[in-house]
């Protein structure tokens, strides 16, 4: 027995092993505690760390598009929309699992089959996609509508795909212009993200975007939904965005704009123009035409020809000359010019001067007024664009725009209160209008508070100084209005999804610059001006249009000239002022009022009647006019003339007859006063016509007699009470044609004497 | 003790016969010993289900893929861990060599097998899949080094007997390993040697000097050499590697995700069954990374509870080993502990991150039929040396 323990003794774990195996487990022990503690590291004091980078490969967040809101004119017709489209994505390794799955090899063929058919894409390019499987992403198509993609979701059910992620429908908005380039510069565009870029779609994004909303689910780590156990999934919706209504109006929009091009492109403007219509009283931008313009449906395609013509003479299209050359006239043609351009205004700053003067009470006496055709300022001299003007009364100076007399004027009134007025019609300040880019007051030429005397006189000529366009029409409104300074704007309101009116604009008015007494006395004299001085270019018979032409240079380049015109109507509570500006029109004669005083008097003249302002005549211009022509067709021969007669109108007779068989102009035509209506009493002469004659450069008597010798009657545009020297410009009908007897042509005339 | 004594004397008079003579039922199993070692298998298959079954039912079509596998060899290991109870660990002696020869065959045999990925670390058996030679290896090192020790034990303290022999036996099937290449199986191997050299009584400081030789050699091969940098850059910033494009990406992912799991557990976890990780992102979540899904969804408190599971079983096969009836037996529950113990700490070191990532399984959890087959094994051979074992503790 103890020999049998001694050997066992012998054999068993000595002490050594012993405390060495306890050493081991001490280390082992050490060990332990040290991967707690690491452990205890990294889920509990680095928990936040790790589960937010974690959280953010396992959650998926899907955006959710806000329909972004519509864009309407003052009449709610709308001017930009956005329509819910689809795009449709393949992940091709799913579709190969689906296609072992199922055991279709050839799906990938079908599909590309079945879909080009469907969604009306290229099957070759298609069923290389559809076998592209090492691929997760292909865009089949992209921006498809509704009827569409319900099509497509059914050819997906039917084959029996809906669940295996194959497909992916993303849902997406386009932004659409339907009146195409109409105002265009004003509403801008949108980037492929429709995030506004230019215009109102830029300045008033975010109220027009929206909150786009998320779907967040949970995924798995090849990026699938989850497909067991664990799901979750959170949707925030997308809150569409809010509408505008504009104070612009489509169709006073269409009148600035159509007048305006036709009068750049027959004075072969270089740098676009202007035309703003604006509502005197609130601010309220009617109409803000910028020629040159583009579609915003389409808007890196450059649609002013000049700029087209400019490009094309760079001939290696694919030169970094021309792709800069290419980048700048689309910058150019997406700023609105209204807001962004600067221009010397040249005489029609006369408006302001006359009304600081008249303002200020400055005694002005008449030697001030006169004109010998110069005016010496120490070392310099200032010449009239006349040889003299002589004597002539303050009204005189403004109808004759008389430059010597104006920097006389300027320097009676002095720097200081020049200076304080300048300030007071906001030439030294933003307008504040909400259109993108309003570009801050000009210094570059503008001299400030310390003038000299030669700077006050250039300057109270309108020249010396640049300011924007849309600071011209603000002040032009302040003297229509009776002195005060209006902010400019172009949203009346803002509509929420429902059509509920979330805020409206308020007109504000920043200041009276003038009295209403000084306000109306510079309006009687711009309305001397244009009744029979120089201004007679916007003069609208009915509507005792106020206004003043300008013709300023360019000091960097010698032949170019702003021409502009600014007038307001009608007579003495005027409702709205009309700026138009054609810039470096090259044609024999560019000064202001053969340019620009034509499109202001066609905007006047179309829009006051649209606004529902009715006419008030005087005397004369009832004596002259028009009528509308009585129903005699089927009368007795003397019945009609005396219908016609009681109308006071002439009359011609063709043919023997003793019924009137037919007339011309037809019933309800408007002719002239004591315009001819020729009856046709013999079946042979109903077809008689005349040649239309050329009445283009022909004064009124010499267009009048040449009418009256085709016997055709005329209907005249552009004329004031006293005809002068206005010659026809257009004529309806081109001459050459022939036309039945009677016919009325529209005729417009300008005026050749006037003065800037 | 006379209890005891009679007992074990009982034991060795019983008329031993034929294949009788190797059956050793007497004595008893540990019920502490088995009841962790139960709990963590059940925990184990528990977490392994949980793991595996995203992962199985995406790439397999089977949620229960992974868990019908692994259970099964569950109970048959279980089974095979009682017989292998019954046997009286002492034959083993005979058999050392014999092991030895095979597991370094089979070490050479697996170099030259056909391995399409270019690591030569599996050789496919019908019904058993996949065997890892080096989970031999392991075995073969125990026991031939505990067959060593219990037989020259009173010359360890010789450079030529307690040195020589264990580090030639070592070195060669730690270099067949490595060129599989499988630096982790080498790690695990080497230090189960060690471990065992140290408690059988080499002297310290020929082991402080080969360890001193083996820190240095690493230090040359990584620090200067630049061997592994891409796996040492991971484990510097994994974050950073991570983000730095998408071969930075691929290289730090395994970390990294193994780290949104961990992290994303917190104290008290996600809830079994909850992770997010294992929805493809942590690949292969059932295999080395299955402790970073358990500590996802169990937290620390689960982690750390299983972690001192281990701890015990660990602890109690080496107070086992110290009752042990003689070295032999005493040596052999060493290295199998020695095993758990080292398998464990690396395991959960790379998880979280603490080295660079090594594939290291972490015992009854990880997947793998022939892992859990050796290991419930090498479970049996340590409940063998505990039927012989002394009631109390020596010291």
């Amino acid at each position: 027995m103890a020999n049998e323990t001694g050997r066992n003794a012998t054999r068993l774990p000595t002490r050594s092993m012993w405390r060495r195996s306890i050493v081991v487990l001490v280390v082992l022990a050490l060990l332990v505690v040290l991967l707690l503690g690491r452990l205890a590291y990294v889920q509990i004091f680095e928990h936040d760390y790790w589960s937010k980078l974690a959280v953010s490969q396992q959650l998926s967040d899907t955006p959710v598009d806000a329909a972004r809101g519509t864009i309407y004119d003052a009449n709610m017709t709308v001017l930009a929309e956005s329509e819910q489209v689809w795009t449709i994505i393949m992940d091709p390794s799913n579709l190969q699992d689906f296609a072992e799955e199922t055991k279709q090899p050839n799906i990938a063929a079908t599909v590309a089959d079945e879909l080009s058919v469907l969604l009306k894409v290229d099957r070759d390019r298609l069923f290389k996609r559809a076998t592209d499987t090492g691929s997760q992403y292909a865009v089949i198509v992209s921006k498809i509508e509704r009827p569409l993609v319900e099509e497509f979701i059914e050819w997906v059910e039917q084959k029996g795909m809906s669940d295996k992620g194959v497909f992916r429908i993303i849902s997406d908005y386009t932004r659409s212009y339907p009146q195409g380039s109409l105002a265009s510069t004003v509403l801008g565009f949108c980037g492929t993200d429709y995030y506004g870029l230019y215009g109102l779609e830029a300045q008033y994004n975010d109220v027009l975007a929206g909150t786009p909303g998320r779907i967040v689910t949970a995924q798995n780590g090849v990026g699938n939904d989850m497909s067991v156990s664990l799901t979750y999934e959170k949707t925030v919706d997308a809150e569409d965005g809010n509408s505008l209504v504009l104070t612009i109006d489509s169709t006073i929009q269409h009148y600035a704009e159509k007048y305006l091009d036709q009068a750049v492109a027959s004075f072969n403007a270089t740098n676009r123009g202007v035309c703003i219509v604006m509502n005197v009283k609130t601010g309220a931008i009617l109409a803000c035409a910028v020629a040159g313009d583009y579609d915003p449906n389409d808007p890196m395609t450059i649609h002013d020809e000049h700029a087209k013509l400019e490009l094309e003479k760079i001939t290696d299209k694919k030169s970094e000359e021309y792709s800069n050359a290419y980048a700048a006239a689309q910058a150019l043609q997406w700023t609105n010019k209204a807001v962004t351009d600067y221009y010397e205004p040249g005489s029609v700053f006369k408006v302001f001067t006359s009304a600081m003067a008249v303002d200020a009470g400055i005694q002005l006496s008449s030697d001030t007024f006169y004109c010998p055709g110069y005016f010496r300022l120490g070392p310099d001299t200032i010449h009239c664009h006349a040889s003299a003007h002589g004597s002539q009364s303050f009204a005189d100076t403004i109808s004759h725009s008389c430059n010597p007399a104006f920097a006389k004027i300027g320097v009676a009134v002095g720097g200081s209160l020049f200076y304080k007025y300048f300030n007071g019609f906001g030439f030294t300040e933003k307008t504040g209008v909400d259109m993108l880019g309003e570009a801050a007051a000009s210094s570059a030429l503008y001299h400030g508070q310390n003038m000299t005397d030669i700077q006050v006189a250039t300057s109270a000529m309108g020249q010396t100084f640049k300011i924007t366009p849309i600071q011209m029409i603000t002040a032009l409104s302040a003297v229509a209005n009776g002195g005060h300074l209006v902010q400019p704007y172009v949203v009346q309101n803002v509509l929420d999804i429902d059509g509920n009116i979330v805020s409206t604009t308020e007109p504000v008015i920043k200041r009276q610059v003038i009295s209403t007494a000084a306000a109306a006395k510079v309006t009687d004299m711009l309305q001397f001006a244009v009744d029979g001085g120089g201004c007679k270019n916007v003069y609208v018979a009915g509507y005792q249009v106020a206004g003043k032409s300008g013709t300023a240079d360019y000091t960097e380049t010698k032949d170019d000239v702003w021409a502009s015109f600014g007038a307001y109507a009608p007579g003495d509570d005027p409702e709205i002022a009309v700026l138009c500006i054609v810039d470096q029109p090259h044609a024999a004669v560019v000064y202001g009022s053969q340019v620009a005083g034509p499109v202001v008097r066609q905007v006047i003249e179309d829009t006051l009647p649209y606004l529902g302002i009715e006419p008030v005549y005087n005397e004369k211009e009832l004596a002259n006019l028009s009528t509308s022509t009585p129903n005699v067709s089927d009368k007795s021969v003397e019945t009609a003339i005396s219908m016609i007669q009681n109308a006071g109108l002439d009359y011609t007779r063709v043919g023997d007859g003793s019924t009137v068989l037919a007339q011309v102009p037809t019933a309800g035509a408007t002719i002239p006063k004591e315009g001819t209506v020729v009856l046709y009493t013999d079946e042979n002469a109903l077809d008689r016509t005349t040649t239309v004659p050329n009445f283009v450069g022909m004064t009124l008597t010499q267009a009048s007699a040449a009418a009256h010798a085709a016997d055709l009657n005329l209907v005249i545009s552009g004329l004031s009470v006293d005809s002068g020297t206005a010659v026809c410009s257009s004529q309806s009908i081109g001459s050459g044609a022939n036309a039945p007897l009677g016919t009325v042509i529209n005729l417009s005339f300008v005026y050749q004497d006037a003065d800037d | 003790m006379a209890t005891n004594a009679r007992r074990a004397t009982a034991a060795d008079n019983r008329p031993r016969t034929g294949w009788r003579k190797f059956i050793y039922t007497g004595g008893s199993l540990d019920t502490f010993f088995i009841m962790t070692l139960l709990l963590l298998l059940a925990i184990g298959l528990i977490c392994l289900f949980s793991a595996s079954y995203v992962y199985a039912d995406y790439y397999d079509g089977d949620s229960y893929f992974y868990i019908k596998k692994q259970a099964l060899f569950a109970v048959i290991g279980l089974v095979a861990m009682f017989g292998v109870s019954c046997i009286d660990y002492h034959v083993l002696h005979k058999f050392t060599w014999i092991v030895m020869g095979i597991s370094l065959f089979l070490l050479v045999l697996v170099l030259f097998l056909p391995a399409p990925t270019g690591i030569h670390r599996w050789i496919n058996l019908p019904l058993v899949g996949g065997f890892q030679p080096s989970e031999l290896a392991k075995f073969a090192i125990i026991l031939s080094f505990a067959h060593l020790i219990s037989i020259n034990h009173k010359q360890m303290k010789k450079f030529t007997v307690g040195y020589v022999p264990f580090v030639l036996i070592l070195g060669v099937t730690a270099v067949l390993i490595i060129a599989e290449p499988h630096l982790s199986g080498t790690i695990l191997v080497v230090a189960i040697g060690g471990i065992m050299m140290f408690v059988g009584g080499t002297r310290v400081g020929y082991l402080a000097a080969t360890v001193g030789l083996a820190v240095g050699a690493v230090v040359l091969m990584v620090g200067v050499l630049g061997y592994e940098a891409d796996r040492i850059m991971v484990w510097q910033d994994p974050i950073a590697v991570y983000n730095s494009g998408a071969e930075g990406r691929d290289l730090a992912w395994q970390t990294v995700q193994s780290l949104y799991a961990i992290g994303s557990g917190g104290l008290m976890g996600l809830g079994l069954g909850n992770s997010r990780e294992k929805h493809l992102f942590l690949p292969e979540p059932q295999n080395d990374f299955i402790f970073s899904i358990v500590c996802e969804e169990l937290g620390f408190v689960g982690a750390a509870i299983i972690i001192i599971l281990f701890a015990l079983l660990v602890w109690r096969g080496i107070v086992l080993s110290m009752r042990a009836r003689d070295k032999f037996g005493a040596m052999l529950a060493v290295g199998i502990c020695a095993q758990i113990g080292v398998q464990v700490v690396l395991n959960i070191a790379v998880v979280s991150n603490l080295m660079p990532n090594t594939g290291i399984g972490l015992p009854f959890f990880s997947y793998g039929g022939s892992s859990m087959m050796m290991l419930l094994m090498q479970m049996g051979v340590l409940l063998s040396v505990s039927r012989q074992a002394r009631n109390t503790s020596q010291g």
